[in-house]
């Protein structure tokens, strides 16, 4: 378990873009787990953590799958020896994966029509360079909403 | 590009994004209507067969008046299940969120998506004027409206 030293893109401040690509919100703060790692230990990780995602990399930096809380709620409910179960026995293994390139709404449709919560970002060299949530990106939407707000009440005061 | 230039780039970028965000005011365009309640003595082996196989992550949890007396989530569930060896004899009023956020209808968006991302919490109950539960907003209600709102913006900046 590993957690690589993190950097945030971020818009110009208090201004955030309307229409971006993933690249400028995506965390690249990864908490990343290896397929070996126990059940127990990933929920561990998981309550400790205030992230509900690990990506699961191979030892050269690619995408081995995701292990989310859902999973986890998953194997409990189905599997009675789950505490034998090591993490590649219960993670996502075909991940839907976007690009830095991708546009918000893209990634936003697809998290909504798959019922998940997160995008692997995968860069140009096959390797994992982030993640994007649902929670990243309504974190754009609240400030976008903010955005509009705070010009309509200070910019143009009884002017529409 | 000059300075007078931008701010007129800027002025009639955040015009497009008032008219369009102003279609969704309030919780009560965005919310689902239809909510799963459970009494607070229904077991935890019940509510975790319940979400398993659906889509959804959150069940409302009222007294016999239908007044709202806690949310169980997944995440309690996962919490309890992690804490826990004696999970299966406990009931949802052991675990659930007592006393949650709440919103009303009339409660303006940007403040329903602030309350979701700063409290890290995925859903909020919608209380009517009664106190009574009239429905639920989840960051996935959230996420959509904001996939609408992008997709709007992108097709506005095709066109002009």
């Amino acid at each position: 378990m590993e957690i690589a030293p993190g950097r945030r893109f971020g818009g110009e401040p208090g201004r955030p873009a309307a229409t971006t690509c993933v690249a400028e919100i995506m965390s690249t703060r990864l908490v990343t787990l290896s397929a070996h790692h126990t059940f127990g230990e990933a929920v561990q990780l998981m309550t400790d953590s205030p992230f509900r995602h690990f990506l699961v990399v191979h030892a050269d930096g690619r995408l081995a799958g995701v292990f989310s809380d859902r999973d986890v709620l998953r194997a409990l409910g189905r599997t009675p020896n789950w505490q034998a179960k090591n993490v590649s026995g219960v993670m996502t293994h075909k991940v839907f994966t976007v690009t830095p390139e991708t546009p918000l709404s893209v990634a936003a449709a697809e998290m909504l029509s798959r019922h998940i919560n997160c995008l692997p970002v995968i860069g140009n060299d096959g390797k994992v360079c982030g993640i994007i949530t649902s929670t990243d990106l309504l974190r754009n939407y609240q400030k976008l909403q903010a955005c509009v707000e705070n010009n309509s009440t200070e910019k143009k005061p009884g002017s529409v | 590009m000059n300075q007078s230039n931008r701010e007129s780039e800027r002025e009639s970028e955040t015009a497009v994004l008032k008219a369009i965000m102003n279609r969704r005011k309030s919780v009560a365009d965005v919310m689902t209507r239809k909510t799963i309640t459970l009494s607070p003595h229904h077991s935890l082996t019940e509510v975790v067969s319940l979400m398993a196989d659906r889509h959804f992550r959150h069940v409302v949890v009222v007294d016999n008046g239908g007044r709202i007396v806690g949310v169980v989530s997944d995440r309690d569930i996962l919490r309890a299940l992690s804490r826990t060896s004696n999970w299966q004899t406990k009931d949802v009023s052991q675990i659930m969120t007592r006393e949650p956020f709440t919103v009303k209808q009339e409660t303006p968006v940007s403040v329903a998506v602030a309350k979701i991302v700063s409290k890290r919490i995925n859903c909020l109950p919608v209380l009517d004027d009664e106190e009574k539960v009239c429905g639920i907003v989840t960051s996935t209600d959230l996420l959509k409206a904001y996939q609408k709102l992008l997709e709007s913006l992108e097709h506005s900046s095709a066109s002009s």
